[in-house]
């Protein structure tokens, strides 16, 4: 999303062009549909912590299209989506996974086909059952290369984990590469997430640190809420948030509850006998590691000051869990190999509690935002170009004050830049509507603004 | 399903097994074992061989001492039926055995594993039919093997990191002896050595003959699982170790217990071979040319 696309203002009347929408019956031979004339709207999914998009096509059947496509629930529809003629065509092939009808009048009927990402569908036909020794992202891309004939795209720092041994337990490949990235982390403890773009048929396995260091996309041009100053002259530069709310956000205690606000986790190897015991203090592994991804925003949304019973809230030990994370599997004493779970240091255990931390500090600061989707769908590149999912884009807010405009503050605690997590992308019409679920790990430093640039 | 790693205490999370013994010799000797877990150890050796196998931890009996060095060694075997619980659950890598279950001693005790190879060839060419291709088969070999010679290249199979636990010069030496006396082509192995009298075919003549499937129906399908021509020497040097891995009676235990060429050699004649008399000193003799000429060169 360029600053020139921003303001860029051509005189397409709708937000986007379907290409194409192909129906596909994999080898059984069936009348061609005409399906983008029938098209009505069009949803597509992305999510950070899946490696697959999925979606829903709600189709107008005015010409028996239902009875002469004959579905039965794993035909392929590829949708081709662009921004202008010229433009880079986004496209993805999806597997109809179930149908839905409902009956308009006497000759017309409302199909929606409800579709998953064409990897979604292949990865339940192979069952995986294999050993596999490296470390985890090697495993990751072995796996997507090996049942998917996909590339896995690894962006940031080397895991941290060195060669593990693993037997992949009677998994689809997607869910054995989920099972073994949710052991990943960097040297700080920072997780990776596995997911699939709208812009190209690649997967992307990318560590957290990278996204929260990234710079925001829209850093002098925030998306912004304000619905009295939307018109000033002094907001002209930012980007529309027609609509926001917050959805199951603050959930401290299922942090408590997880023993990562303060806790003790447990590790037990039953070769040695041996305890190692990690006690879990949020701010003291967090904070810091937290301020230096971004300056702006170093303030970890869990406060330290919260006091219960004169103990401020991470001191209490809320929580004694206990795992066996080694039996010595595959200890030989030459060569020997860590199991899925197994560390042999309380650092290294540590590491998985941080991964988990952050996980869920990202699910306890989420707002859903809709906004126009035209800016990010990249329309004057030859290729298509990914800005949603594992983006960070800045937000603002105002104050809920009433004061003068030149000294109106912003909301430093929903204002500030937040991953995209989650984003629908929904064709109707003339439209494209982008609802976005962003989260963040950290609130601003202030509530001053001045140019329009967050300081 | 992706197993969950929100466990608040490990004993909440249980999954139960039973397994077939594979190996007994621990590296670190503290009397763990490896178990092929029905159900999540496929048996194809080339996505899960002995070597990707875990130890498991064997719980003793409250009879013994269990501290301090004091206790009985355990006394289970290869091929026993065992029962066990993993420890960390679903994730189901750290099996633990806490006892054996008696079974019925039957001689084609491979037959289940024959089968399930036998269904898993539905997805690749004709299950039941021997592929030859002389020229995969070279491709392969020489993408897999090293050594001047095919009776080199089993010998440096049998001794490198090929296998999880490599066997001692002797003892290669002892099996490759064996194959030259099987399927000799000129001064060496050949994996495409075929008798018509009996049928029997590779570096180890397996037969059609007997069993059920044969060992040559099983050579053939363990070919096809891999994808790999059934003349290739690394497909053959394979379906060895595969065998000898599956089933106990054909003397990897006591193959590895030997200390020179020439019981090295007989135990392979005896238990994997099982030819008619009259061979033995061909044999032994055959082994210790090539454990000769290996140890100069």
């Amino acid at each position: 999303m360029t600053e020139q696309q921003v303001f860029q203002n051509d005189q397409q009347s709708s937000d986007y062009i379907i290409e194409k929408v192909e129906l596909n019956h994999v080898g059984r031979f069936i009348e061609p549909v005409d399906i983008p004339t029938l098209t009505s709207a069009i949803e597509i999914y992305e999510h950070l912590d899946k490696p697959y998009l999925s979606g829903n096509i709600i189709l107008t059947d005015f010409s028996k299209v239902y009875n002469r496509a004959d579905l039965q629930g794993a035909e392929s529809l590829t949708i081709g989506l662009k921004k202008s003629k010229n433009g880079p065509i986004y496209e993805k092939t999806f597997i109809i996974d179930l149908v839905e009808t409902k009956k308009l009048n006497d000759n017309t009927e409302n199909i929606m086909l409800h579709l998953t990402e064409e990897i979604a569908f292949k990865s339940n036909l192979y069952n995986v059952n294999r050993s596999y020794r490296g470390k985890p992202s090697d495993i990751v891309a072995n796996i997507a290369n090996q049942f998917l004939s996909k590339v896995v795209n690894v962006i940031g720092e080397n895991n941290y984990q060195g060669d593990m041994n693993v037997i992949v337990p009677n998994m689809n490949p997607l869910e054995s590469m989920v099972w073994i990235k949710n052991r990943a982390t960097d040297k700080d403890g920072y997780p990776y997430f596995l997911f699939s773009t709208l812009s190209n048929d690649e997967l992307y396995l990318v560590n957290l640190s990278d996204i929260l260091s990234a710079p925001s996309l829209n850093k002098k041009n925030p998306y912004f809420y304000g619905q009295s100053s939307a018109s000033s002259e002094s907001f002209k530069r930012f980007m529309i948030i027609h609509d926001y709310r917050h959805k199951n956000a603050e959930n401290m205690v299922r942090l408590i509850k997880k023993g990562l606000i303060g806790g003790t986790h447990h590790y037990y190897n039953t070769n040695e006998a041996q305890d190692i015991a990690v006690n879990f203090n949020i701010q003291t592994e967090l904070q810091e590691s937290i301020a230096e991804k971004n300056d702006d925003q170093s303030q970890m949304n869990v406060a330290d000051d919260f006091t219960f019973d004169d103990v401020k809230l991470q001191d209490h030990n809320a929580r004694e869990i206990f795992h066996i994370a080694s039996s010595g599997a595959y200890s030989i004493g030459k060569g020997t190999y860590n199991s899925y779970d197994e560390e042999g240091t309380q650092g290294g255990h540590k590491k998985k509690l941080i991964a988990s931390a952050l996980k869920n500090l990202l699910a306890k600061s989420t707002i859903e935002i809709r906004v126009s989707g035209r800016e990010f769908i990249e329309g004057t590149h030859s290729e298509s170009i990914h800005y949603t999912i594992g983006n960070s884009i800045t937000l603002m807010f105002m104050s809920n004050i009433n004061s003068t405009l030149q000294h109106q503050k912003i909301d430093p605690k929903k204002s500030g830049d937040y991953i995209i997590f989650q984003a629908k992308h929904t064709f109707v019409g003339e439209r494209h509507d982008l609802t976005l679920l962003c989260a963040k790990v950290a609130n601003l430093n202030t509530d001053e603004y001045s140019t329009g640039v967050v300081t | 399903m992706i197993p969950t790693t929100d466990i608040e205490y490990y004993g909440d999370q249980n999954r139960w097994f039973i397994g077939t013994v594979i190996d007994i010799n621990d590296p670190l000797e503290l009397g763990r074992i490896k178990v092929r877990i029905y159900g999540v150890h496929t048996s194809n050796t080339i996505h899960i061989s002995l070597g990707d196998l875990p130890w498991a931890q064997v719980v003793s009996p409250i009879t013994e001492g269990g501290s301090s060095g004091i206790g009985a060694n355990t006394g289970i075997k290869p091929m026993a039926q065992v029962f066990g619980v993993f420890l960390d659950g679903k994730n189901s890598q750290l099996p633990l055995v806490v006892g054996s279950i008696p079974k019925y001693e039957a001689i084609d005790h491979g037959v289940p594993e024959s089968n399930y190879i036998q269904q898993k060839n539905n997805s690749y060419a004709n299950a039941s039919k021997a592929v030859m291709n002389a020229e995969l088969a070279k491709e392969i070999d020489n993408a897999n093997l090293v050594g001047a010679d095919n009776k080199e290249k089993a010998y440096l199979f049998f001794i490198s990191d090929l296998l999880p636990v490599p066997f001692e010069p002797h003892q290669a030496a002892g099996i490759v002896g064996n194959m030259i006396v099987e399927s000799r082509t000129g001064n060496d192995i050949n994996p495409a050595a075929f008798n018509a009298g009996e049928g029997s075919f590779g570096i180890c003549q397996w037969n059609p003959g007997s069993g059920n499937p044969s060992r040559y129906a099983q050579l053939v399908n363990f070919a096809n699982d891999n994808k790999m021509p059934i003349d290739s020497l690394y497909c053959q040097l394979q379906f060895v170790m595969h065998e000898f891995y599956k089933f106990g009676y054909l003397g990897l235990e006591e193959l590895r217990a030997t200390e020179d060429v020439e019981s090295a050699a007989g135990v392979f004649e005896r238990k994997f071979e099982i030819p008619a008399e009259g061979t033995s000193a061909k044999r032994v003799a055959e082994a210790k040319v090539i454990f000769n000429l290996m140890e100069s060169a």
